[in-house]
């Protein structure tokens, strides 16, 4: 039996993913570290990113309709595909817990400082779990609002930065060492853009099954569009001291002020955050309550969001010591670590099919 | 049944959650020690801090004419409170035992460092501005010409607090001398590790303590204070990053004809550096400046286009003479304000790295070339003076 | 929580003995014998003295009978064109056979009413007599003879007192069913305008008729409409209001998701879109499904004034419905939470004005809130010339003394003010409005801003999640609909909205000729030369 019976469009999709590729880097600012050759980095971590999800388009036309968790156990039979569903569904959660606490620390640093982390946090996860309650169509419809207004609101902050826009924080161009340059794109390619493996859960319910290629790559696209502007900005105002600030993006907003009047704008960038937050641990906790729900055969995969999400919230709550820990985790260790789940996994699943010629199967069904 | 008392387990530990705990973060306004202005001053080892705290009791009752109604009642706009710590925190804390009031610094407008203080090293007093969420990054850095502490005693006069006076010279005197400067930017021109820049330097003039801003600004390094430069080499700066947008040039006329005033509204400027064929670096600074003419002493006969280009000749003659001593100021202090070290890594990176350990000693060799474009197109109501002959 | 209650209730009525069902309809014939009959009909009726039942001859031998209830009929009516013509037949008019003759002779020559109709059960004759008919029992006959001539009183078509509108037609809907049918029928005159007549409520037996196009409509929005309506099994429906909450689709909501209206344009204006109208006897307002929210933004007379305008308006209109709901909200996460966000001077001046309030900010707006309410509803309820009274105690006592005597910082009356005004412009969510507002107040003082957005991602997702009748609440927003903004971001003008509403989905999309914009007939010349 089905467990989803909604059915999603490709323009809410495509929206969604830029949602979610844009989620933490709004508020995280990775690859600050290679002053102003970050943008740079970014754009290669794209490029690479694009040639990596093939693989995730190549497996999804393969098995049409199917979920990542389903396609496993098609090639690699209940056992060994359990185990490698299990790596998927653990990276998924873990992601989940991380993106929580990113967002959530920021609004205890920056909003509300002394209300203790536990409420924060679960205040936090409450509407992902009644998102993911709803199912995956009212989290897209939900979630492409949030993403026009994140868009609108981007659209804004461009323009009322544009009076502390120094073109000159540009130069020298391409100064970075090149090995320096490729690991950060490598990193840049991990963070954020091929987060987006959790779609292998998502897009089978895609109503166009033919779309899904557009669908993913219209999304990474559009999605590394509004992060590398976002890097860019953040280089033409900060110039290089943006790597001197936790909350770069942020710092970024509070500096505009214009005539003594419009200023104090940072209201709407933690409003954004929060709301884009939102929505990337929504995915992650349907995917993962999805996952749990088809791994275990269960009827309904709704009674496990709760119980999901508030582990979520407590693992994201012992994630880390600290805060720098948590800077440390993203930018040197993260990347190598997301790797072998947000592009190994996908790829040895396609080996697999692809020994096994398994497609020809889903013709004789 | 089972999934009822789930529901309602979940349900009370959500209303113990958020009846049972309380408002962390909640501070009404009138808990609220509202600090309109902070003097950073070091006396030994320890941070002296003045806080200029807003009084909303002694605004209240004279709400339509400002805070010249305080005769009768005597209650005062602001107070000033005074404390000491090893660090800046350390001060803060310390300033809780003598106001009744939580400190809250979002409002403040403009933090004043004492000279000792920009002598020894600004950054110890300002981390902490820095670091806390609170105080607003676009809020304005000035330097004491002694004691911060004294700069933030004074009554303002049409102002409720000295500190938002402060504040609104500092905003308008930035369109012609202040080489103002934020926090965002003090931080910002730190990191630069060759460069320097200017933090204008405000004084107590007169006994009734008339808080005075005109455009001298002490020269910083890093973060130490360096030496000091008078208002026309800070607006000698201000010229070549086509700063200005509303300042008076005062230049002479030849044989004796008098003074001419122009009011200059726009400017642009750029600064090029190239380098020589012996790989010396040369400036070259571009400036280019429109204006009006809005007074003139002598007797000079305006109405032909000679008469004009005259005068246009001799306004940038003026602006180039406060470029050149801008430059004579950077030279002589050894201090890169102008972050001519900047450009040349932006647009020549290798050359920089070469020459980066010895910056010192290539700086003040480097020469300028200085060219001024002007344009008049108004020259007032008057064409012909009338005594002219 | 509500879904709780529900459980324990239906725990409860198991419990209970189920009730005695009420008497159902069951087919009980006429025999044709006259004193059997009426022994019947009054043993089912009892004796009330509005029934009355009017025996007689006709000619000489053939006993009758005209049964009707006094002040449903037109008294002198059934004298003149029932009792006037059976009373005054002559012997030789009447075929003297009893029976069929005379039943089909009387239908078909001589009864001068155009509204007649056969029945052969007693119980539907006693139901149809309850409802307003006058029905003829004739000895010999196993069938009566119903007429209407209903002649209650009723009240005359005026202006709504909602729903006011500067431009447009002044009439509104009444209690009458039949008036409210033949006003949508004078609105829209294409034959496609179909009614469905059902009765609802087995003591009540309250007629309700839904109303849509034949052809614009869709046909399975009319069948889910009538399988929901026929669900209702409950003893009474007075007012369109228990319609509603036996039809709509998420009953714990505290969204609407059925709309309403007194005002026949905008029922036939909602019908034309492709929408169906049930139109409740008894009741001035008309229910019309599915309903979105942004229609509770839509008001008449955005249609009749230049499309600038109202488009502007509307705007008001979304913007005083997030005032109504954020206000007092933000006021308290600003000024307790947030002060960092206010401007310099605003924040002095309003430190200076709630000095030495005692109470925290979160309790005056939820104190002012509450008053607010009060008078609200105390004004509401009572007879006009009261109510003014209410409002000048309210405001002079309340609002200036509380401020004067330092109780209640003067920004939070503003504040409050600001809310209930915002509040009236959008009077179709009134009650979320009030409802939300209060729950915001109180996660604002508790959490701030943090708290507040959270509120609001759940209330959004919430209405993101509800649907009306098949349809998604927030329907050209979200899911978007590009044509459909047409009418939402602004209002195009008449001859632009090419489309009926797409979100809607309904047959027949279009609903005018593309090429309408109006223009001197010259330039349309040229430019199709």
């Amino acid at each position: 039996m089905k467990l989803e019976k909604g059915r999603i469009g490709l323009k809410g999709t495509v929206l969604i993913m830029i949602g979610y590729i844009y989620g933490s880097t709004a508020i995280l600012s990775p690859g600050v570290g290679v002053g102003q050759d970050a943008w740079v980095a970014q754009t290669i971590g794209l490029g690479l990113a694009l040639i990596v999800v093939w693989v995730n388009t190549l497996l999804l036309a393969r098995f049409p309709g199917q979920t990542f968790i389903e396609i496993n156990e098609r090639v690699f039979g209940p056992y060994a595909g359990k185990f490698i569903s299990l790596l998927f569904l653990w990276y998924i959660f873990h992601l989940g817990s991380i993106v929580l606490i990113d967002h959530l620390d920021f609004v205890r640093l920056m909003i509300i400082p002394l209300t203790p982390a536990e409420v924060v946090v679960f205040l936090g996860i409450l509407p992902c779990i009644y998102a993911a309650y709803k199912g995956l169509e009212v989290i897209v419809r939900t979630g492409q609002v949030l993403v026009v207004f994140t868009l609108l609101y981007f659209g804004l902050i461009t323009l009322f930065q544009v009076q502390s826009y120094d073109f000159a924080n540009f130069k020298p161009f391409l100064v970075t060492p090149f090995p320096k340059l490729a690991w950060a794109g490598l990193t840049a390619a991990s963070f954020p853009y091929l987060e987006t493996v959790v779609f292998l859960m998502i897009l089978p319910f895609l109503n166009q099954q033919n779309k899904v290629r557009v669908a993913v790559y219209l999304g990474l696209f559009f999605g590394g569009l509004v992060v590398i502007w976002s890097i860019m900005r953040l280089i033409l105002v900060l110039g290089d001291t943006a790597v001197n600030y936790v909350y770069p993006s942020y710092y970024a907003v509070r500096i505009i002020n214009i005539a003594e009047l419009l200023n104090r704008f940072e209201i709407l960038a933690a409003m954004n955050y929060i709301m884009i937050g939102f929505l990337k641990v929504t995915v992650l906790l349907y995917a993962a309550g999805l996952g749990w729900a088809q791994l275990c055969k269960c009827q309904d995969y709704r009674p496990l969001l709760l119980p999901l999400g508030a582990l979520m919230a407590l693992v994201s709550l012992n994630n880390f010591e600290h805060v720098v820990g948590n800077f440390e985790f993203t930018t040197q260790v993260y990347s190598i670590y997301a790797l072998p789940f947000s592009a190994g996994l996908p790829f040895l699943v396609l080996v697999g099919a692809w020994v096994r010629g398994l497609p020809g199967k889903v013709k004789n069904k | 049944m089972n999934r009822n008392r789930l529901i309602l387990i979940f349900g009370y530990f959500l209303l113990n959650l958020v009846f049972g705990t309380g408002c962390w973060d909640s501070r009404e306004l009138d808990e609220l020690a509202i600090i309109s202005g902070i003097g950073v001053d070091k006396e030994g080892d320890k941070f002296n801090l003045s806080f200029q705290i807003i009084n909303p009791t002694g605004l209240k009752g004279g709400e339509g004419g400002g805070n010249q109604g305080s005769g009768g009642g005597g209650t005062e706009t602001f107070v000033v409170a005074q404390s000491t710590g090893r660090t800046i925190f350390d001060a803060v804390e310390n300033v809780r035992n003598q106001i009744e009031r939580i400190p809250f610094f979002s409002h403040n407008e403009v933090i004043v460092l004492g000279r000792q203080l920009a002598e020894e090293g600004i950054y110890p007093g300002v981390d902490f501005f820095l670091r806390s969420p609170q105080p607003r990054p676009t809020q304005w850095v000035l330097i004491g010409s002694e004691k911060a502490g004294d700069i933030l005693r004074p009554k303002a006069e049409m102002e409720d607090t000295s500190a938002r006076a402060l504040k609104l010279l500092v905003d308008f005197g930035r369109q012609s001398w202040v080489p103002a400067i934020n926090l965002e930017e003090v931080n910002a021109a730190m990191t630069q590790k060759r460069g320097a820049y200017l933090i204008p330097i405000v004084r107590v003039q007169g006994d009734k303590g008339k808080l005075f801003l005109d455009g001298s600004a002490a020269v910083m390094k890093r973060d130490k204070m360096v030496g000091e430069v008078n208002p026309g080499e800070s607006r000698g700066l201000k010229w070549m990053k086509g700063e200005i947008r509303n300042a008076v040039v005062v230049s002479e006329l030849p044989n004796q004809q008098g003074l001419v005033s122009t009011r200059i509204f726009l400017n642009r400027g750029s600064i090029k550096v190239n380098l020589t064929p012996e790989g010396i670096p040369r400036v070259n600074v571009y400036v280019y400046v429109e204006g009006e003419i809005e007074d003139m002493s002598g007797k000079f006969n305006l109405t032909s286009t000679p008469g004009m280009d005259l005068v246009k000749k001799q306004v940038a003659l003026a602006i180039k003479k406060e470029i050149q001593s801008a430059f004579q100021k950077a030279r002589s202090l050894n201090a890169d304000f102008i972050n001519i070290g900047r450009i040349l890594y932006q647009n020549h990176p290798q050359v920089w790295e070469d020459m980066e350990h010895k910056w010192d000693e290539i700086f003040p060799e480097i020469r300028a070339h200085v060219t001024v474009g002007v344009s008049i197109w108004r020259v007032g109501e008057v064409s012909k003076p009338a005594i002219s002959e | 929580m509500f879904s709780l209650l529900f459980k324990k209730l239906k725990f409860l009525q198991s419990l209970i003995s189920k009730p005695e069902a009420p008497s159902s309809p069951r087919e009980d014939p006429l025999t044709g014998n006259l004193v059997k009959d009426l022994a019947a009909f009054r043993k089912q009726v009892g004796d009330s003295p509005d029934i009355v039942v009017r025996e007689f001859n006709i000619s000489h031998n053939i006993s009758a009978a005209v049964i009707f209830i006094d002040g449903l009929v037109l008294d002198p009516l059934v004298n003149q064109h029932i009792m006037h013509p059976l009373t005054q037949l002559n012997e030789h008019d009447v075929v003297y056979k009893k029976g069929r003759d005379l039943f089909d002779s009387l239908k078909n020559k001589l009864l001068p009413v155009g509204s007649i109709r056969e029945e052969s059960s007693l119980t539907k004759t006693i139901e149809r007599v309850f409802t307003g008919a006058t029905a003829i029992l004739i000895d010999g006959s196993k069938k009566a003879i119903l007429t209407y001539i209903p002649g209650w009183e009723r009240r005359s078509i005026s202006e709504p007192d909602s729903e006011i509108v500067v431009k447009g037609p002044r009439e509104g809907f009444v209690e009458t069913l039949r008036t409210n049918t033949a006003l949508l029928r004078r609105k829209i005159g294409h034959p496609g305008l179909t009614f469905e007549t059902l009765v609802i409520g087995q003591r009540t037996r309250t007629e309700v008729t839904i109303a849509y196009l034949n052809g614009v409509a869709h046909p399975k929005l009319v069948q889910e409409v009538k399988r929901r309506l026929e669900r209702i099994k409950t003893d009474g429906i007075l007012n369109a209001g228990y319609i509603e909450q036996y039809i709509e689709d998420a009953p714990f909501s505290p969204f609407m998701t059925v709309g309403y209206t007194e005002r026949p344009d905008v029922a036939a204006a909602r019908i034309l879109e492709g929408r169906v109208a049930i139109l409740t006897e008894g009741t001035p307002v008309v229910n019309t499904v599915p309903f979105l929210f942004v229609e509770s933004f839509q008001s008449p007379d955005d249609y009749t004034f230049r499309p600038y305008f109202t488009t502007l308006t509307r705007w008001f209109r979304y913007i005083a419905f997030a005032g109504s709901v954020l206000s007092p909200g933000m006021f308290v996460a600003l000024t307790t939470f947030h002060q960092e966000l206010l401007p310099t001077p605003l924040l002095i001046s309003m430190a200076a004005a709630m000095e030495g309030t005692p109470l925290p900010a979160v309790g005056e707006a939820l104190v002012m809130g509450l008053i607010f309410e009060i008078l609200r509803e105390a004004g509401i309820r009572l007879p006009k010339a009261v109510g003014q009274a209410v409002s000048i105690v309210g405001a002079l006592v309340i609002g200036e003394a509380a401020v004067q005597a330092g109780f209640i910082g003067a920004p939070v009356v503003i504040v409050v003010a600001f809310t209930a005004i915002s509040s009236f412009a959008v009077p179709k969510q009134f009650d979320v409005g009030a409802l939300l507002r209060v729950v915001i107040t109180i996660l604002a003082g508790l959490f701030g801003l943090y708290g507040i957005l959270i509120f609001l991602i759940i209330t959004f997702t919430h209405l993101v999640s509800l649907r009306s009748f098949g349809i998604p609440y927030l329907s050209p927003i979200s899911p978007l609909m590009p044509k459909d903004l047409k009418d939402v971001l602004v209002r195009a003008p008449a001859w632009a909205m090419v489309t009926r509403p797409e979100s809607l989905d309904i047959s027949d999309p279009v609903r005018q000729e593309f090429d309408l914009m109006p223009g001197p007939e010259n330039d349309k010349k040229n430019q199709k030369n």
